[in-house]
C-alpha cells in the first residue's frame, strides 16, 4: 500500500475531485469496516461497485456476514435501505410494488415496493421463482418500475445487493447466466481469520455494532462521488487490456462461455471506481487485474474438459491475468 | 468446435503439407539428368492433398483417408502413364496394371543400370510418381491426421538421403534450403494452430481482429518467431559437430562433403596389392594382348597413386559421373598436355582375356587421347584413369588412340625447375613423419644437378646403377615400427617395383618434383610384328614425374635384369642431357651418382651411428623455417588482443544499447521509456524474471518484496516506475527528471544483492541482448 499512495501522490490533473472522493469513500469505508473485520478487499469491491452503479451479488455460506455487509454499507450511506427476503411465493408486486384503490379519493394509488429505495438488500435470490427474480432484474437492469402502465423511476444511487447460497440446495432457482450476466460483480465474503473472529466476539456481545453505525456520507454525497469516477481517464492502452482480456475469454478453451460486452463495459466502470478509491485520476491494469474475477468470473461457463480438471471459472480467469501481457504505450 | 475453429485449420495444415512435400522434391532433381520428372509426382501429391481435405470435411473414419489416398495415388498415375487401358481414363483395370507393372519393372531395372544424373524414361516416371505419391500419403498421415508435423521431417530426411547415396555431388545449398523452408512452414502452420487453441492469441488491435491482414500478420509473425528459432538450431546444427573433435568424420558428414567416399565413387581393391599378386603369380596368365603401331610400346598404365601417407602411396577417389563418361570425345587433356603431331598419335587396340580377375580400370598408354569401347566407362580429367563402377574388362577389346610423347633429354634440362606451375600443388605433399634422412639423400644425390631433369635421372640411376639394391620379389618384413621407406633406403635395400617407384617419387616430391606413383603393366612381350602379350609378371609399378612444358613423364627406377623385371625399359628421355653435363652419361655412367651416393650415406650412417631418442624429431621441426624467426610476440599480442574484444563484445554492444536509448530520449515520455527499457533489460541481465504480463507497479511491488533494496534505491524505482505507468496510462506524464541516475542506482542495488556470477554475467554477458528487444 505504501508504494501505491507514494505513486498516486505524484498524480497530477483532476486531483481535487478524486481527492474529494476519496476522503468520502474513505469515511464510508472505516465504517462498513467498523462492523466487518478483517474483510477490506471485500468491503472496497462492493464501494467499487456503489460508485460504479452496478450491482452486486455475494455469493457465500451462510453466516459469514453477507446481510451484515448489506446492511453496513447501507448505513453508513445516508440512505434508504429496503431488505426482501425471497422466497418461493413471493410475487412481482411483493417487490415492484401494487396499485390500490382509495375508497375516499375514488382512485387507484401506487404503494412503492421495497424496490424504491437506495439500496436494495435481496436475501436469498435463488429462492424465488424465476418469474420473480426477473422482475427484480428489470428493476436493475432499466433503473425504473412499470406497473400497470406507468413508468416510475428509481432514486439515484441505486444498488441492489443480492445474496446467494451456493450448492445444490433443495427448491432454490439459481440465476441464469443471463441474469447473472446482470450483477456487476459477485464476491465471496469468506471466513473471517481467527483474530477477527475473536474481537468479532467481543464486539457483538454487548450490542449489534450495526447500531453504532453513523452515516457517513449523504445520498448526495454518493451522487458526486458518483459523477466524479465517470471523469476518470482511461487510457487507451488499458482499454485495449480490456478488450483483450474479455477476447481471451471468449476463445479460451477451457470456458465454454465467454465474457459479454457488458462485462466488458461493467469492468472499465468498476475499474474507473476503483482507481478513484485508490486516489488516482487514470486507470491502470493493476485495476483491470483486481477485479477481472470479481467482474468476470460469475459470467462464465466452464468447458466440460474445465469441468473434468475441476477448474473454476475464478482460476481460469485469473490464469488468464497472469498470461495477458499488460499493454505497453504503443 | 467453438468458432474460431471450421474452415481454416482444416486446410492451412495439409496444404502446408503439401506445399513441404513439394519442396522436398527439388532435393531429387540432381538426380536427374533432365527435368520435368516430376510433373506426374506433383500431380500425386495434389491429389492426395485434395483428397485428405475433402475427407476431412465428410465424417469418413479417419482410418480410410490413407487408404483413399493411396487409391488416388494408384489412379493418377495410372491416368498419367497407362490411361489406354483405364475406365474413364483414371481408374485402374487389370490390363492397366499389367502395363504398369512392367513400366515398373523397367523402372527399377533403369535404377540398377544407369548412375545418377540418370536419364528419365517411363518406367523411372512410374516408379517417382508412384512412391513420391506414397511420401505424399505418408506426410499427409503424419501431419495432418496425427499432427505429428515435426516427425513428418523423418520422412523427408528418407528424401534426402536418395541424392546423398546416388549422387556424386549430393544435395545441393538451394535445394536443402528450400526443403528446410518448407518443413519449416510445415511447422509455423502447426505451431500457430495449436497455440490457437491456448486462446491467448490476442489480435494486435481489436478493430483488425478478424481480418484478413490481421491473420496473415498473425502468421508472418508466427512465421518470424519460427525462423528465429530454426535459424539458430540450424546453425548450431552445422557449427556443433565441426566443433566437437571426432563429428567431422562422421559418416553422415562425408555423405555430406559431396559423396565423395560413397555412392558413385570407385572402389578397387589396393592396385599395390593387385600388383603384387600379379607379380608374384606362379601361373603367370596372360592377362591381354595388344595389337599396336608403334616399335617401342610404352607401358600400359591402370592406376595412379598420389597420396603418399608416410607408409604406402594411395590412389585418391575417384568419381564416375555423367560429365566424365567416356564417349566419342576425345579425353580431357591432363595437366601439361602437349598437343602431339599428328604422326606422334599411336593406335593401340587392347583385348583382355577373359580369364583375368576382376578388372574395372583399364590398362591403357598415356597419354591416352581418344578410347573406343562399349559399356560405361568413366574417366577421371586430371589423371586419365579409366574406370567403370561395374567394371568388367574380362574378354573386352578397346582401341585407344593415344600421344606418344618423345621429349629430348635437351630440351627437358631446359625446362625451369620453377616458375608457376601448371600442376595441383598437392603433387608435392608429403607427410610430416618421413624421415629427414630422405631428403638429406635426396639432396646429396642430385647435389650437383643443374636443371630438375639432371635431378630426376640422377634420382634414377641411383636406384639401376651398381649392386646398390637387390631386386626381391619377397623381402623380408619391416620390422615392427620402423619406417618401410627409410628401412628400404637405409638397412635393407631389397625390394621390387614397388619400393623402388614409391622411394623415388617420394624423393623427386622433396625435390620439388611433382611426383606420383603409376601402376599398370610394362609392354610385355612381342609375339609379332604388332602384336604384343602382357602377362601377370609384367604388372609393374613405376614413377611419373612432372616436367614443365612437357607433362607427365614416366621413369624407370627399378633395375632392369633378367631375373627383375626383364620387360622394364628406361624411356629415352630419362637419360642425362648431353650438353648439359660434363661426366659420362649413358646407363654406364655411374661414378657421379656412385659419389654422391656414397657422400649420402656417409652422412646418413654418421647420424644413425648416433641415435638420439627424438633426436628425428627434433629434425623434422628443424627442418621447417619457423626455428629461424623469432617468436612472434606481436602475433600473440594481437591474438590475446582480439579475444579480449571478443569477449568484450556483449559488453560493448549492451553499452551500446544504453547510449542510444538515452541518446533518443528527448522529451517527459522518452526519458520514462528509456528508463524504463533499461530497467527491463537490467533485469534480465541479472537474471531477475520479466513477467509481460506484470504491471509497471506489480513489478516494482515484486522488487520490493522479493530483493531487500535500500531506500535510496526503492525511491529510485519508484520513481522510475511511476514515470512509466504514468506515460502509459495517465493523460499527462511526468516530467522525469534523474532517471538516468535512479536507473544506475536500481541496477546497482539489484546486482549487489545477486552472487559475484550472476553479476560478472550480467555485464559480459548480458542476456538482454538476446531476448527480443525493443528500443
Amino acid at each position: 500500500m505504501s508504494l501505491d499512495t507514494r505513486l498516486n501522490s505524484h498524480d497530477k490533473g483532476g486531483v481535487g475531485g478524486v481527492a474529494g472522493v476519496l476522503a468520502t469513500a474513505e469515511k464510508v469505508r472505516s465504517a462498513v469496516e467498523s462492523v466487518i473485520e478483517g474483510k477490506s478487499e471485500t468491503v472496497r469491491i462492493a464501494l467499487t461497485v456503489l460508485l460504479a452503479e452496478g450491482h452486486l451479488l455475494i455469493e457465500d455460506v451462510p453466516g459469514v456476514g453477507k446481510t451484515m455487509l448489506a446492511k453496513a454499507l447501507g448505513r453508513s450511506v445516508d440512505c434508504q435501505v429496503n431488505r426482501v427476503q425471497f422466497t418461493p411465493d413471493l410475487l412481482p408486486s411483493d417487490i415492484t410494488g401494487v396499485s390500490v384503490y382509495h375508497q375516499e379519493l375514488h382512485e387507484f394509488q401506487f404503494q412503492p415496493g421495497p424496490v424504491f429505495a437506495h439500496i436494495v438488500l435481496g436475501d436469498e435470490i435463488n429462492r424465488a421463482s424465476p418469474k420473480t427474480q426477473s422482475a427484480l432484474l428489470e428493476c436493475m437492469e432499466e433503473g425504473q418500475v412499470s406497473v400497470d402502465g406507468v413508468t416510475r423511476s428509481l432514486e439515484r444511487p441505486f444498488m441492489v445487493v443480492a445474496t446467494q447460497n451456493p450448492g445444490d440446495m433443495e427448491g432454490t432457482y439459481p440465476l441464469p447466466e443471463a441474469q447473472r450476466d446482470r450483477f456487476m460483480a459477485r464476491i465471496a465474503v469468506g471466513y473471517p481469520s481467527a483474530q477477527a473472529e475473536l474481537d468479532m466476539i467481543d464486539s457483538h456481545s454487548s450490542q449489534s455494532p450495526l447500531e453504532s453505525i453513523r452515516p457517513a456520507a449523504s445520498t448526495h454525497d454518493v451522487q458526486a462521488m458518483i459523477a466524479e469516477v465517470r471523469s476518470i481517464h482511461v487510457s487507451p492502452a488499458v482499454k485495449r487490456y480490456v478488450v483483450d482480456l474479455v477476447a481471451a475469454t471468449r476463445t479460451s478453451s477451457a470456458l465454454r462461455l465467454g465474457a459479454s460486452p457488458r462485462a466488458t463495459l461493467h469492468l472499465v466502470r468498476a475499474a474507473r471506481a476503483y482507481a478513484a478509491l485508490d486516489n488516482r485520476g487514470h486507470v491502470l491494469p493493476d485495476d483491470v487485474q483486481a477485479l477481472a474475477v470479481p467482474v468476470l468470473a460469475h459470467r462464465l461457463l466452464p468447458s466440460p474438459e474445465a469441468q473434468q480438471q475441476q477448474r473454476l471459472p475464478e482460476q481460469v480467469v485469473s490464469d488468464l491475468v497472469s498470461r495477458l501481457p499488460v499493454p505497453d504505450r504503443r | 468446435m467453438r468458432r474460431h475453429g471450421g474452415f481454416k485449420p482444416r486446410v492451412a495444415l495439409p496444404l502446408a503439407a503439401m506445399v513441404t512435400t513439394l519442396c522436398a522434391f527439388s532435393m531429387l532433381d540432381p538426380v536427374f539428368a533432365t527435368s520435368g520428372w516430376w510433373y506426374g509426382s506433383a500431380l500425386a501429391v495434389l491429389v492426395v492433398t485434395g483428397i485428405g481435405v475433402a475427407l476431412s470435411w465428410s465424417r469418413v473414419p479417419a482410418i480410410l483417408v490413407p487408404l483413399a489416398q493411396i487409391v488416388g495415388v494408384a489412379c493418377t498415375v495410372t491416368a498419367v502413364y497407362a490411361p489406354e487401358s483405364a475406365i474413364l481414363g483414371f481408374l485402374p483395370t487389370a490390363a492397366s496394371f499389367s502395363a504398369l507393372s512392367d513400366l515398373i519393372a523397367l523402372g527399377f531395372g533403369d535404377i540398377r543400370m544407369n548412375i545418377s544424373p540418370v536419364p528419365v524414361s517411363a518406367g523411372l516416371l512410374v516408379v517417382m510418381t508412384a512412391s513420391l505419391g506414397g511420401l505424399g500419403v505418408l506426410v499427409h498421415l503424419v501431419a495432418v491426421q496425427l499432427r505429428l508435423a515435426g516427425l513428418a521431417g523423418m520422412a523427408l530426411l528418407a528424401l534426402v538421403f536418395v541424392p546423398l547415396t546416388v549422387h556424386h555431388e549430393g544435395v545441393t545449398w538451394s535445394a536443402f534450403a528450400l526443403t528446410a523452408l518448407g518443413f519449416l512452414l510445415l511447422l509455423a502452420v502447426e505451431g500457430s494452430e495449436r497455440s490457437a487453441g491456448w486462446g491467448l492469441r490476442v489480435p494486435p488491435s481489436a478493430e483488425a481482429k478478424n481480418t484478413w491482414a490481421s491473420r496473415t500478420g498473425s502468421y508472418l509473425r508466427q512465421l518470424l518467431t519460427t525462423a528465429h528459432i530454426a535459424v539458430v538450431a540450424v546453425v548450431l546444427a552445422l557449427l556443433v559437430p565441426l566443433a566437437v573433435p571426432g563429428m567431422v568424420n562422421d559418416a553422415v558428414f562425408a555423405l555430406a562433403s559431396g559423396a565423395r567416399d560413397g555412392g558413385q565413387t570407385v572402389t578397387t581393391v589396393n592396385p599395390l596389392a593387385s600388383l603384387r599378386r600379379d607379380i608374384t603369380s606362379l601361373g603367370d596368365r596372360r592377362i591381354l594382348e595388344y595389337r599396336t603401331s608403334q616399335s617401342r610400346p610404352d607401358y600400359l598404365r591402370m592406376h595412379v597413386l598420389d597420396t603418399f601417407d608416410g607408409e604406402n602411396w594411395t590412389m585418391s577417389p575417384v568419381e564416375a559421373s555423367q560429365r566424365n563418361r567416356v564417349d566419342d570425345q576425345d579425353l580431357p587433356e591432363p595437366d601439361g598436355f602437349v598437343t602431339p603431331a599428328p604422326d606422334q598419335l599411336a593406335t593401340t587396340q587392347v583385348t583382355v582375356s577373359s580369364g583375368t580377375q576382376r578388372m574395372d580400370f583399364l590398362p591403357l598408354p598415356y597419354p591416352t587421347r581418344n578410347l573406343a569401347i562399349s559399356g560405361d566407362w568413366f574417366t577421371d580429367p586430371e589423371t586419365l584413369m579409366v574406370f567403370s563402377p561395374r567394371g568388367e574388362a574380362r574378354g573386352l577389346t578397346y582401341e585407344a588412340v593415344s600421344a606418344a610423347p618423345e621429349p629430348s633429354s635437351a630440351a627437358l634440362a631446359r625446362t625451369s625447375a620453377t616458375g608457376a606451375r601448371t600442376v595441383d600443388s598437392r603433387y608435392l605433399d608429403l607427410p610430416d613423419g618421413v624421415d629427414p634422412r630422405v631428403r638429406e639423400l635426396a639432396e646429396s644425390i642430385t647435389g650437383d644437378a643443374s636443371s630438375t631433369h639432371a635431378r630426376a635421372v640422377a634420382l634414377q640411376n641411383w636406384f639401376t646403377s651398381g649392386d646398390r639394391f637387390d631386386y626381391d620379389l619377397s623381402p623380408e618384413p619391416v620390422p615392427e615400427g620402423a619406417d618401410p621407406l627409410a628401412h628400404f633406403l637405409f638397412e635393407d635395400r631389397v625390394g621390387y617395383c614397388q619400393q623402388f617407384s614409391a622411394a623415388m617419387a617420394v624423393m623427386a616430391r622433396q625435390l620439388g618434383i611433382p611426383a606420383r606413383v603409376a601402376v599398370g603393366y610394362t609392354s610385355g612381350t612381342s609375339v609379332s610384328a604388332d602384336r604384343w602379350i602382357v602377362t601377370e609378371r609384367n604388372a609393374h609399378a613405376w614413377p611419373e614425374l612432372y616436367f614443365e612444358g612437357a607433362g607427365w613423364l614416366r621413369f624407370e627406377p627399378t633395375p632392369s635384369s633378367t631375373d627383375a623385371q626383364p620387360s622394364a625399359t628406361v624411356p629415352g628421355y630419362a637419360y642425362p642431357a648431353e650438353p648439359d653435363t660434363s661426366s659420362p652419361e649413358g646407363p654406364g655412367s655411374a661414378a657421379q651418382p656412385e659419389d654422391s651416393e656414397g657422400a649420402g650415406t656417409d652422412s646418413e650412417s654418421g647420424e644413425t651411428s648416433a641415435p638420439v631418442p627424438g633426436g628425428n624429431l627434433a629434425d623434422d621441426f628443424g627442418g621447417g623455417t619457423v626455428v629461424e624467426e623469432s617468436f612472434p610476440w606481436t602475433g600473440v599480442l594481437i591474438g590475446i588482443g582480439a579475444v579480449a574484444a571478443l569477449l568484450l563484445l556483449p559488453a560493448l554492444i549492451r553499452g551500446a544499447v544504453r547510449r542510444v536509448r538515452w541518446g533518443r530520449a528527448r522529451d517527459a515520455l522518452g526519458r520514462s521509456r528509456a528508463a524504463w527499457l533499461e530497467l527491463r533489460d537490467d533485469l534480465v541481465d541479472l537474471g531477475v524474471e520479466w513477467r509481460p504480463a506484470e504491471s509497471p507497479r506489480g513489478l516494482g511491488r515484486r522488487l520490493e518484496n522479493e530483493y531487500r533494496l535500500g531506500s535510496h534505491a526503492k525511491e529510485s524505482l519508484r520513481r522510475i516506475v511511476a514515470a512509466e505507468e504514468a506515460a502509459r496510462y495517465a493523460p499527462d506524464p511526468l516530467e522525469g527528471r534523474g532517471l538516468g541516475s535512479d536507473g544506475r542506482t536500481v541496477r546497482l542495488a539489484l546486482g549487489a544483492l545477486q552472487s559475484t556470477r550472476a553479476r560478472i554475467t550480467a555485464v559480459l554477458l548480458p542476456r538482454s541482448l538476446y531476448t527480443s528487444r525493443r528500443f
